[in-house]
């Protein structure tokens, strides 16, 4: 009775390790190749950084670019004396990243027409709508959604924040699969530091999958040195731009007014 | 083709076409040529506009405008139009009058609601400055054209009395007038404060002062403002560079080419125009400024919050 009991439990756990790799066959698809190297040299002026893939044939992509999250504080600006406008309170927004651009090949609200209810993240949240929706900012105020339409606006026009379409183009592969190449607009408003690369296999509506890649942008050439010199030798970079200003001043006049000085 | 124009500003953190950064020094120098004004006024706001920070924008300036300034007392300086003591004088009490600005300030931002009192302050004194200028320039222009020839401007003399009974007289020989050390001393103080507390370079009510309060003619004003000016912002590029590193070179160094240039242009035509003359179109300058500040205070803003650390 007992060996019988044995097998049973054994086969009991055969099915569940067969199912679970059932489902793993099944599982959603998604590969990310690694992004290229990104370098801001003296004259960049924005570029367009091309990630690629596969995907399952069945699902959406969304790619999202996002720089490090910071603390923005900022200043609200308000009617003084009910007359005139100016900077007036204070507030910081948390968890805020200083770029965030997505990308899909449909707008996200349609992606998100699935309407499953299901667990896991929805489509629409991967846009700004859910990044404001995961921002704090202090002090807890009530108009909390007209300092954020605020933040995107000034956001938008900066050119850090985006949420595109039209730049995912799907390709044929195997049956099941199909390849991805995305272009993602990178705004010349870019610091070196480290951003993060972040890809989304989206079905009915609902994230089935995500891959991320760390992409870390470096300054290089002049840009680098100069740099380096502002932060490392603070003094010396700021005795040298005084230096060329003068010489250049000086060399400026004595060129232009050189035939009739008059001392 | 090949050519790039656009150039990256490490420090900024943003690139710009060469050429309109250029084009903005040539305009601001040549205004600084023009009126001894460092023109900061007019160029940290534009650059703001086309994506600078601005703490980046207004210490990237000073550090143009040290070229700019440099160009031009060297070009007024061949006119004669330079007094030195006097400059010297200016710029010991705005040295003082500055590091004590910063102390009001802190005082002032303690009590709250600093920024409406400075703005509204700018807005007048800016108003009150260019409306007695330009009314004084028409006036004096008009007596011109009537023949009538005085020398000294309409003031009451109770002033000049009083500035004669002051102790320490000295010759400012290039400026034709003779003063108590204490007049620019003490009026450098005072604008150095003011500048501090505005967040400005001074140059504007640096002019009106010289002229009007060590009644010194109007093309040595020009000359020893510029001169003054050039001090203080080797001063500010120093100390931003060293302290908060927002000194952007590349992009001072673009606005240089085009205001070393433009200064030597400025004080060309400086020379061709008369005293008054200049007054009135500085005047107007000012007006100018004025009203622009006070429909940014009465329109609504386009965005409602902004970047905390700028002006």
């Amino acid at each position: 009775m007992k060996r019988h009991r044995l097998h049973t439990l054994w086969f009991g756990w055969f099915c569940l390790i067969a199912g679970g790799a059932g489902t793993v066959a099944a599982a959603p698809v998604l590969s990310l190749d690694p992004p290229p190297a990104i370098a801001i040299g003296t004259t960049y002026n924005g570029t367009t950084l091309t990630v690629t893939g596969r995907i399952a044939a069945k699902d959406e992509l969304v790619v999202r670019f996002v720089g490090m999250a910071q603390d923005l504080p900022m200043k609200r600006k308000g009617k003084a004396l009910g007359l005139l406008w100016m900077n007036m309170d204070s507030v910081t927004f948390t968890k805020a990243p200083s770029v965030f651009i997505v990308e899909s090949a449909r707008p996200l609200s349609e992606l998100d027409a699935g309407g499953a209810d299901g667990a896991g993240e929805r489509a629409a949240d991967l846009g700004l709508n859910g990044l404001v929706r995961r921002m704090d900012v202090e002090p807890e105020t009530a108009d909390k959604g007209a300092l954020f339409r605020e933040l995107l606006k000034l956001k938008r026009v900066e050119g850090l924040y985006s949420e595109l379409t039209g730049g995912v183009q799907y390709g044929s592969e195997e049956p099941d699969l199909k390849s991805f190449s995305v272009d993602l607009p990178l705004p010349s408003r870019l610091s070196p530091g480290s951003y993060r690369l972040e890809a989304y296999a989206v079905e009915h509506g609902v994230v089935v999958t995500r891959q991320d890649y760390p992409v870390s942008i470096e300054l290089t050439g002049m840009a680098r040195v100069m740099y380096a010199l502002a932060f490392d030798h603070a003094l010396l970079y700021g005795l040298l731009a005084t230096i060329v200003a003068v010489l250049g001043g000086l060399l400026t006049a004595v060129l232009f007014g050189g035939g009739k000085g008059a001392h | 083709m090949g050519m790039p124009w656009h150039l990256y500003l490490p420090i900024a953190g943003n690139s710009v076409n060469v050429l309109l950064i250029f084009g903005l020094g040539g305009v601001v120098g040549l205004l600084s040529g023009i009126f001894g004004v460092g023109g900061g006024f007019l160029m940290t706001p534009l650059l703001i506009m086309i994506g600078i920070p601005p703490t980046v924008a207004a210490a990237s300036d000073s550090n143009q405008i040290v070229g700019a300034s440099t160009s031009g007392t060297l070009a007024h300086f061949r006119l004669g139009n330079v007094d030195f003591k006097m400059g010297l004088l200016l710029l010991v009490g705005g040295v003082v009058g500055g590091t004590l600005g910063v102390q009001v300030i802190k005082l002032l931002r303690q009590l709250g609601n600093a920024d409406f009192l400075i703005k509204v302050t700018y807005v007048l004194m800016l108003g009150f400055v260019g409306i007695y200028m330009f009314q004084e320039s028409l006036q004096s222009m008009r007596r011109a054209k009537s023949g009538a020839v005085s020398k000294t401007a309409g003031k009451p003399s109770r002033y000049n009395e009083l500035l004669g009974k002051l102790p320490w007289q000295m010759d400012f020989a290039r400026s034709g007038v003779r003063l108590s050390l204490l007049m620019p001393l003490v009026l450098g103080i005072l604008v150095g404060v003011l500048a501090a507390i505005m967040g400005v370079g001074g140059g504007f009510i640096m002019v009106p002062v010289m002229v009007y309060m060590l009644r010194m003619p109007m093309h040595v004003v020009v000359g020893t403002s510029l001169f003054q000016i050039l001090f203080t912002c080797v001063n500010v590029t120093i100390m931003q560079a060293y302290s908060n590193h927002t000194v952007d070179f590349v992009l001072a160094l673009l606005l240089l080419l085009g205001s070393t240039l433009g200064a030597q242009v400025g004080v060309k035509i400086s020379k061709r125009l008369q005293g008054d003359q200049l007054k009135i179109i500085l005047a107007s300058l000012v007006l100018l400024v004025m009203v622009k500040m006070l429909f940014e205070l009465l329109l609504t803003p386009h965005v409602l919050i902004a970047y905390a650390g700028g002006h």
